[in-house]
């Protein structure tokens, strides 16, 4: 079989690129042809070989095309005029209003991919969607039929050796907080910053909170949280950027707690890389989040700052509390760790017949 | 609305307790003042003007550390770049984190607006770009260390 993975953009570090990446080796693997496709301007520089142009791609004797869909492009017309089988796998649309007056191009993308949302479905034999969460956009009713498969994901690999040079930056005894993830205004990140004031201020000053994540997303908010964590005179507020995996794993390796807060996650694929490196995760619980850790996990809702900081300070130094977290996500990871390749071939299967 | 915790996959009215506890505790009337008074920037967030964002932005960075927006703003990006590694180089640490916010705004709204003109200068953006968060990074290191010596 032909089959083509079409995006909104593909790099290196992307979730959704990663996903397709893993995807693609699958069904070559079994003998079938795979290729990726995307608009040309949102194709990595360094990712041009892996990645083909779709304004230029000659959609013909193609079996399956799968749309991941999370933002409209330019991709979006060119699935929908394709005569061919055709999957959406929906990775969720973030509400275009976290980005108002922030970034105004990226919030009409966004409003725009949520409005076409319907024709995007319809146009679809099945829709494969990364969590119940997501599922629950379209309501019901819906002709097309909408399956919960989770995000394929080999996660970062907890054998990869960690960065000596991020392993030193981090170290010196403190304990660190981490996150890493766009940084986007979805994210919250601002709510982190003020509760890491509290712990900062209020327990332990020989800490950090590590933030890594790409300044590109949205680098007006960036430069907001990097001003807000000045003001407050937070120097051990550390932004790292876009890191590589070694550099990753070794965040991951020192962290004590990883903190998420953000206000919309359609998976949230840290929270499982957190828990294969066994370290205790605290969350939003909101969005595909709450599915996403299962029984793992310490999950606030509706919680201020001074409650994040009290819940960071618990699952650091609270050797109980954080055996409990660390058993229920050991839990998690045996479910998430069952045959993800069988699955993707019965569901391939299902619209190919 | 009180605050609601998870645990185990459950809600947890127990752990959401200690927590809320754990949270009475922090008793701080400055930061508490502070935060107050600093959560106007997130109010930026909800600013629709972006000139009105970087106006407010820049009157900080000039009150705080005299950075002149507008003796930078005509001048190349790389030279104002150099200009304020310069600055911080000569060991001004408390000009660390400001230059710091400065050139992560500086380098958005290259991105954003001076493009061409950044592309003119350089062999590539992305060259740039390494360059700068390379030496972004040498400063928080010395920054951190700067901030440890100091405990």
């Amino acid at each position: 079989m032909r089959i083509v993975q079409m995006l909104a953009g593909y790099a290196e570090g992307d979730a959704i690129s990663e996903e397709a990446r893993l995807i693609q080796r699958y069904l070559i693997a079994q003998g079938h042809r795979c290729e990726l496709v995307a608009p040309a301007d949102t194709i990595a520089p360094g990712a041009a070989d892996e990645c083909r142009i779709c304004s230029t791609f000659r959609m013909t004797d193609v079996d399956l095309l799968i749309f991941h869909y999370s933002t409209h492009s330019e991709a979006t017309e060119i699935y929908l005029a394709a005569n061919c089988p055709k999957v959406v796998r929906y990775h969720n649309i973030t509400p275009g209003t976290f980005f108002r007056g922030i970034d105004q191009t990226l919030a009409r993308q966004l409003d725009r991919a949520h409005a076409q949302l319907a024709e995007v479905v319809h146009a679809a034999q099945a829709v494969w969607s990364v969590s119940d969460y997501n599922s629950s956009d379209f309501g019901a009713g819906l002709a097309v039929p909408v399956i919960t498969v989770p995000l394929f994901s080999e996660g970062l690999v907890t054998t990869l050796t960690p960065d000596p040079g991020m392993l030193r930056l981090l170290g010196g005894g403190l304990t660190n907080f981490f996150f890493v993830g766009r940084i986007a205004p979805n994210k919250n990140v601002e709510i982190l910053i003020e509760a890491y004031a509290w712990y900062h201020r209020g327990v332990d000053p020989r800490s950090r909170l590590v933030l890594a994540g790409s300044e590109w997303s949205c680098p007006r908010y960036f430069a907001l949280l990097q001003l807000f964590a000045a003001r407050l005179n937070l120097p051990n507020v550390l932004f790292l950027n876009y890191l590589l995996n070694e550099q990753l794993a070794a965040c991951y390796t020192m962290a004590s707690v990883y903190v998420c807060a953000s206000r919309h996650e359609g998976y949230c694929l840290p929270l499982v890389d957190a828990m294969h490196y066994g370290i205790p995760v605290l969350a939003n619980h909101c969005g595909g989040m709450p599915q996403t850790v299962g029984s793992g996990g310490l999950l606030l809702r509706d919680a201020s700052a001074k409650e994040w900081a009290g819940a960071m300070h618990l699952l650091a130094h609270d050797a109980g509390l954080r055996e409990r977290v660390l058993a229920g996500q050991q839990k998690r990871l045996v479910e998430l760790d069952r045959s993800r390749e069988e699955e993707l071939a019965e569901r391939i299967a299902q619209v190919t017949g | 609305m009180s605050m609601q915790a998870w645990i185990e996959g459950q809600r947890n009215e127990g752990v959401a307790q200690r927590v809320e506890e754990e949270a009475a505790a922090f008793q701080d009337a400055e930061l508490d003042a502070q935060l107050g008074k600093e959560r106007v920037l997130i109010d930026l967030l909800n600013e629709e003007d972006p000139e009105q964002f970087m106006a407010h932005y820049m009157r900080n960075l000039h009150v705080r550390c005299g950075l002149d927006w507008n003796e930078y703003k005509a001048a190349p990006p790389r030279s104002c770049a150099q200009r304020v590694m310069a600055k911080v180089r000569e060991g001004l640490f408390r000009l660390l984190r400001p230059a710091l916010e400065w050139l992560t705004f500086r380098q958005s709204v290259v991105n954003n607006r001076l493009t061409s003109l950044l592309m003119d200068e350089h062999k590539s953006r992305l060259e740039t770009e390494a360059r700068l968060r390379a030496e972004m990074h040498a400063i928080r290191n010395t920054l951190i260390l700067h901030d440890e010596e100091n405990r």
